[in-house]
């Protein structure tokens, strides 16, 4: 299946091959949430904000941060890869490895990316701000992740002075993340709020409580899967722990809560409608010859849902795997070639096929 | 869930009405219930909170000729955008920016959260700092090296937290 043309410039081609190990499907309530991540706004005293650098401007950004930040770099164990020597398929895989922004692989440069061996933290340079900071964890992890980043956080500003007022905290180029410049989220799998018709009425009042909804690759992203992407909005007037403490305890844990109770009321009251929805869409992922993407991400919820409820034996890594190479850009890093929609479909349907062939 | 009433858009409002001594839930979407003069309260977009802003702030004039010195950011760009400049933005738009920052946090327009752990530069050294950076990269592309040490230098006397190297 593999092909190693079009892979020029790849350093880590085989990398992109499988998921990373911060999605192995571990982690504290992993039936319902797949990852925990915290990201921190930062930009460097002394130098206006991205909107207003220059091309030239962006290089010295870049360059005073490669110098300045190279000890938290190295003892991150991080690498930093300026964009611009990136392939246009390269910035897409690190996209759908949440590694860089949508909005970040869009750019043609002046941007930059430092990011872990192990892919649980990177490091945008010149994404809205001169730093975005962001470390990922499977399950429900909030707090570990929060440990980590901070940790980086502080190692980061023992070398250079971040943008900071008295007033308003740590100053950054949109004024809705001004202050702790903290965006805690973490991505959610609601299928039996989805089919008990519940669903809209949960994110409205996570909606109500400043918290912002979203699809699987964040801002602008229709939610597939049943996956949704739940963030706090406000970042200022109230410290980091206590953000990180209200969207845990009012709106995660709850929402992970009304999702289990969905399930156990399906299970409860329509057994043989649940197990049907589960073992098709079984059927249609082990048999299926042509599978467009939208089709796969619906069916492996089901799937998933399935596995959370004991149904089916199938580890959650590979349904993340599975969930993460059925990508676009992963498809096609795997099969080497530009394929067309049809021959995509077909080459889908069979790496899906084959990861799941040992569980059936 | 649809709309009860159009049966055609989902429905986003819900409603608990006691009408003699019944309950009665209503499921509406947002075109219904706007019809019934229920007003939908919507995740205020950045745009509006300006236009609304600027409706209720009747020196105009007075804020569209708020000019960053350092990076030249205008209100009026700022408007448009929603992103500042540079860190001194915050203080040449001062209650304007303020207003903003109130209105898409929940209210708050101080920190609390954690603090700078070294000593806070001033704006004005961050700004000082920012200009002979732009004068150095200028005489160093005029090959006026001379200028370009002089610069050097005063950059070099200015803290190393409101300037780093």
């Amino acid at each position: 299946m593999r092909n190693s043309r079009g892979f020029k410039n790849m350093d880590i081609s085989g990398k992109y091959h499988n998921i990373a190990d911060w999605m192995d499907g571990s982690g504290p309530m992993s039936d319902i949430v797949i990852s925990s991540r915290v990201r921190l706004a930062r930009n460097f005293s002394g130098f206006p904000f991205v909107t207003r650098a220059d091309r030239a401007k962006r290089a010295e950004i870049i360059e005073f941060a490669r110098v300045q930040l190279s000890r938290p770099f190295n003892a991150g164990n991080m690498t930093l890869k300026l964009l611009e020597e990136l392939t246009e398929l390269e910035k897409n895989l690190l996209a759908e490895r949440y590694i860089i922004t949508e909005k970040l692989s869009r750019e043609s440069g002046g941007s930059a990316v430092a990011v872990s061996e192990n892919e649980s933290m990177s490091v945008m340079l010149n994404e809205e701000d001169h730093l975005r900071i962001q470390a990922f964890a499977s399950g429900l992890d909030i707090n570990t992740v929060w440990e980590r980043i901070s940790e980086l956080d502080h190692q980061i500003e023992q070398q250079v002075s971040y943008a900071y007022s008295e007033e308003y905290g740590y100053l950054t180029a949109c004024p809705t993340n001004v202050g702790t410049g903290i965006r805690v989220s973490a991505m959610l799998h609601l299928p039996a709020l989805h089919i008990t018709k519940q669903i809209e009425k949960v994110l409205n009042s996570a909606r109500d409580m400043h918290l912002a909804v979203r699809g699987i690759h964040g801002e602008g992203s229709e939610p597939v899967g049943d996956l949704f992407q739940i963030s706090n909005q406000t970042t200022l007037g109230k410290s980091e722990e206590q953000i990180l403490q209200e969207i845990q305890k009012m709106a995660l844990e709850p929402i992970v809560e009304y999702e289990r109770r969905a399930r156990i009321r399906l299970l409860k009251e329509t057994p043989i409608v649940v197990e049907d929805k589960i073992f098709r869409a079984l059927g249609i992922l082990t048999g299926a010859r042509l599978i467009t993407s939208q089709e796969a991400m619906f069916f492996m919820s089901q799937l998933r849902m399935g596995v959370a409820m004991g149904k089916i034996s199938i580890p959650i890594k590979v349904l993340n795997e599975i969930m993460l190479l059925v990508q676009p850009a992963h498809l096609q890093h795997l099969c080497g070639d530009n394929l067309e929609a049809s021959q995509r479909d077909q080459f889908r349907a069979d790496l899906i096929r084959q990861k799941l062939q040992e569980y059936v | 869930m649809k709309c009860d009433k159009c049966h055609e858009h989902p429905a986003t409002v819900h409603l608990t009405e006691i009408a003699d001594g019944h309950k009665v839930e209503k499921h509406l979407c947002k075109y219904c219930a706007a019809q019934e003069g229920i007003a939908v309260k919507n995740q205020v977009s950045l745009d509006k909170m300006f236009n609304d802003l600027l409706v209720a702030h009747k020196e105009v004039d007075q804020l569209n000729e708020l000019v960053c010195p350092s990076c030249g950011m205008n209100w009026a760009e700022f408007r448009k955008t929603g992103l500042l400049g540079c860190p001194n933005d915050y203080a040449v738009f001062g209650e304007a920016i303020e207003q903003v920052i109130s209105r898409s946090q929940e209210g708050a327009i101080r920190h609390v959260g954690s603090r700078k752990s070294q000593i806070v530069p001033s704006g004005d050294e961050q700004l000082r700092c920012m200009k002979l950076r732009q004068e150095l990269q200028k005489a160093l592309e005029m090959e006026d090296y001379e200028s370009a040490a002089r610069i050097r230098d005063e950059i070099n006397v200015l803290s190393k937290s409101s300037c780093p190297e």
